[in-house]
């Protein structure tokens, strides 16, 4: 990024004399104002970037951190009218985990054990030993802290239940699929079109089918998703149902296949590029070798143009991971920990927008829980950046 | 022994005008692996960018053609394997002889991709492919369906042996073609072009881009080569087509002036536009 900004670029023109000491006072300040103006674009993405990750982790650091009162209430027994508390078995300040029984009651229609609803510590009991207390009624709070454990190794995400679960890979799950399912449509077909692109079609044709094949990632996201929920799925469901298989009017299969094409134009037009940018030189001395057309696009061209291939195939991903509309119609938007595309779920971005529609308080850890889930969407393609940094490296063109 | 019989007139000094003469073929007592007939050529905008080329290539010896920039060296090289076939309403006019089968290169029946199996290409800056070492001169053979290792190894350090290459990079077959130095890299693509043995080779002013040490060395391997390939040569430098060719062909606006043996030219051309250009008074 900085190097961008001008003025590192003139640290190395001291070199005799500076330049923009020779000009009047009025082209000094035009080109301080213009040098300002640079400075500031090229950091401008820098900026952005550091500030939507501050106000990522500025609500998932309390997610972690800042307890939740959770309350319990009384149990009910069946043909009682009141309970007595006959025992403490937790008092406050001592540690529960979930499920354990925290007080026992006595009634004379049996006896009854509460037990916490969630693990954390005792900060209040309303009675002690020997209070009646009537059923389904505020008895005790217990602060519960969310933990990396229930975030990371909990499959299920429901953070708005009365027994929330902030289980991350149901969602991830919903994510990998539906991505997974959309670049094994739109890297084989995106990478054909490219290389035909560049090599086989006639360059007044390719003047018109690039632009068009644009506009497929100019389609409103919204009608792809009803694309998918009302037309793809039908299809996919009478597809494969003559392979016996039924599928429900929500899937990822769908919504992953209709994202797919959405991200075609993102590879093909990005590789074709590439692979144009690829040294005349370097295609001729193919061509001289009595290397065919396939052959030349296959042995010479893609391993040569693959630094910019990679390049495509990132943005499609990162474009894939962060789609929201097309998974949020047409995959349900029930978190469901599976990788299998005929199942309904929701992915990272889909629980987002979901959680975000309903009114979530904002002290709430329901609320920060969006957060938590945007900095692993934010994780997984930083993920995927570096992957294809390192892959970029690797493979970079020396010509 | 070559000549040409044109003469026409030259007004001395400023650049001489060529005005389509019929150019008489010259004849020569070599044994021969070419015969470029009757030649014209036209690039896709209707340019006609050689006219009536005449001209002999003779078997096992070094061609060089020779010329002002723009006279049409490359265009002519660059028919001898149908490169132009690659860009579309490129037209080719009269014949090329390849012998003895008595085959026209230029003709529309022959498979471009068939003629470039014989007839193999070295271009002025060195193009390795982003590929090994190893698989950069393997390709003509892998291209052709070849999947025998031990016959490919072996085809692989004859053609870097070839290109005097061989005791640079036998340690490190692996490693990328562009980790090698510029002049490594151009004989790594003559390598290249050897490993399919091919007829003819074809050089595009193969030093225009290295060095002086560089270009010596592909020098003495072009005169090394011409024992077991025919090849033609375009360079920029009168002295190295006067240090490593048998026959020049001086060339100017599409046109072939005069054709000889190199010493016949450097010494005593019987056209005056060649001595002109070659005592250095245009071009
Ligand atoms: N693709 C093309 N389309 C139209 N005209 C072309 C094309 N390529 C070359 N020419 C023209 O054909 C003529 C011969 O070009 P050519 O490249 O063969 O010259 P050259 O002798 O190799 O020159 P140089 O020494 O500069 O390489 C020139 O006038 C050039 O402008
Ligand atoms: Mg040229």
């Amino acid at each position: 990024m900085t190097d961008l900004s001008p003025a590192s670029s003139t640290t190395e023109t001291t070199v005799g004399f500076d330049l923009r000491r020779t000009g009047n006072t009025w082209q000094r300040i035009k080109e301080g104002i213009i040098e300002g103006i640079l400075f500031v674009a090229g950091i401008s993405s820098v900026v952005i970037t550091i500030g939507i990750v501050v106000v990522l982790l500025s609500e998932t650091i309390p997610f972690f951190t800042v307890p939740e009162t959770k309350t319990i209430y009384t149990p009910t027994v069946e043909g009682a009218q009141t309970l007595t508390i006959s025992k403490i078995i937790a008092p406050v300040g001592t540690y529960v985990d979930k499920g354990a029984p925290v007080v026992e009651f006595s009634s004379p229609a049996g006896s009854a054990v509460l037990t916490a609803t969630a693990s954390g510590k005792i900060l209040k009991i309303l009675g002690e030993v020997g209070t009646t207390v009537e059923m389904n009624k505020h008895l005790v709070d217990i602060s519960h802290l969310v933990t990396l454990r229930d975030f990371f190794v909990d499959t299920l995400w429901a953070p708005v239940f009365d027994d929330p679960r902030y289980g991350i890979w149901s969602l991830i799950s919903g994510t990998l699929t539906t991505t997974l399912v959309a670049l094994f449509v739109a890297i084989p077909v995106g990478t054909i079109i490219a290389i035909w692109l560049s090599e086989y079609c006639y360059p007044n044709v390719r003047e018109v089918l690039k632009p068009s094949l644009e506009l497929l990632a100019a389609v409103p996201t919204v009608v792809y998703g009803y694309f998918a929920l009302l037309i793809v799925s039908p299809v996919m469901q009478w597809v494969l149902g003559m392979f016996g298989i039924t599928m429900g009017g929500f899937n990822m299969l769908s919504a992953g296949l209709v994202m797919g094409i959405m991200i075609i134009p993102y590879v093909a037009s990005l590789s074709e590029d590439a692979m144009r940018a690829v040294p005349i030189q370097m295609r001729e001395g193919s061509y001289a070798m009595g290397a065919t057309r396939v052959q030349t696009a296959l042995r010479v061209l893609v391993p040569a143009s693959l630094s910019g291939i990679t390049s495509a195939y990132i943005l499609a991903i990162a474009r894939a991971v962060g789609e929201t509309m097309i998974v949020a119609l047409a995959a349900g938007q029930r978190p469901n920990f599976t990788l299998n595309p005929t199942q309904e779920a929701a992915t990272i971005s889909a629980a987002i927008v979901q959680a975000t529609l309903g009114d979530l308080p904002h002290d709430s850890t329901a609320y920060r829980a969006i957060f938590a889930a945007g900095l692993m969407l934010m994780l997984i393609t930083l993920f995927f950046n570096i992957a294809g940094y390192l892959i970029r490296k690797r493979y970079r063109e020396a010509y | 022994m070559g000549m040409i019989t044109d003469s026409s007139t030259v007004s001395s000094g400023s650049a001489p005008q060529l005005a389509h003469p019929p150019t008489p073929v010259p004849r020569i007592s070599d044994p021969l692996k070419a015969q470029v007939e009757s030649f014209n050529f036209f690039y896709a905008n209707g340019f006609q960018a050689l006219h009536g080329i005449n001209m002999p290539i003779a078997d096992n010896q070094v061609t060089a053609l020779i010329g002002p920039s723009g006279c049409g060296k490359s265009t002519l090289l660059r028919s001898f394997n149908r490169m132009h076939d690659l860009y579309s309403k490129n037209r080719y006019e009269g014949r090329i002889i390849l012998l003895p089968e008595n085959i026209n290169l230029i003709g529309p029946e022959l498979d471009p991709i068939e003629i470039r199996m014989r007839v193999s290409m070295v271009f002025q800056k060195p193009n390795p492919f982003p590929k090994s070492i190893y698989e950069n001169v393997a390709f003509g053979l892998r291209v052709r369906g070849e999947t025998n290792k031990r016959y490919i190894d072996e085809r692989v350090e004859k053609a870097l042996r070839g290109a005097a290459l061989w005791d640079e990079v036998k340690d490190n077959l692996d490693k990328s073609g562009f980790a090698l130095s510029g002049g490594q890299q151009q004989r790594l693509c003559i390598a290249r072009a050897l490993a399919t043995d091919p007829e003819i080779l074809l050089f595009d002013e193969p030093t225009a881009a290295l060095d002086p040490i560089s270009t010596a060395k592909i020098e003495d391997l072009v005169v090394e080569l011409k024992k077991t390939v025919t090849i033609i040569i375009v360079t920029h430098n009168m002295q190295q087509a006067a240090r490593i060719a048998d026959y020049t062909a001086f060339m100017y606006l599409g046109q072939l002036v005069e054709f000889d043996q190199t010493n016949q030219i450097f010494t005593n051309p019987s056209n005056p536009m060649t001595e002109q250009y070659l005592t250095g008074r245009f071009g």
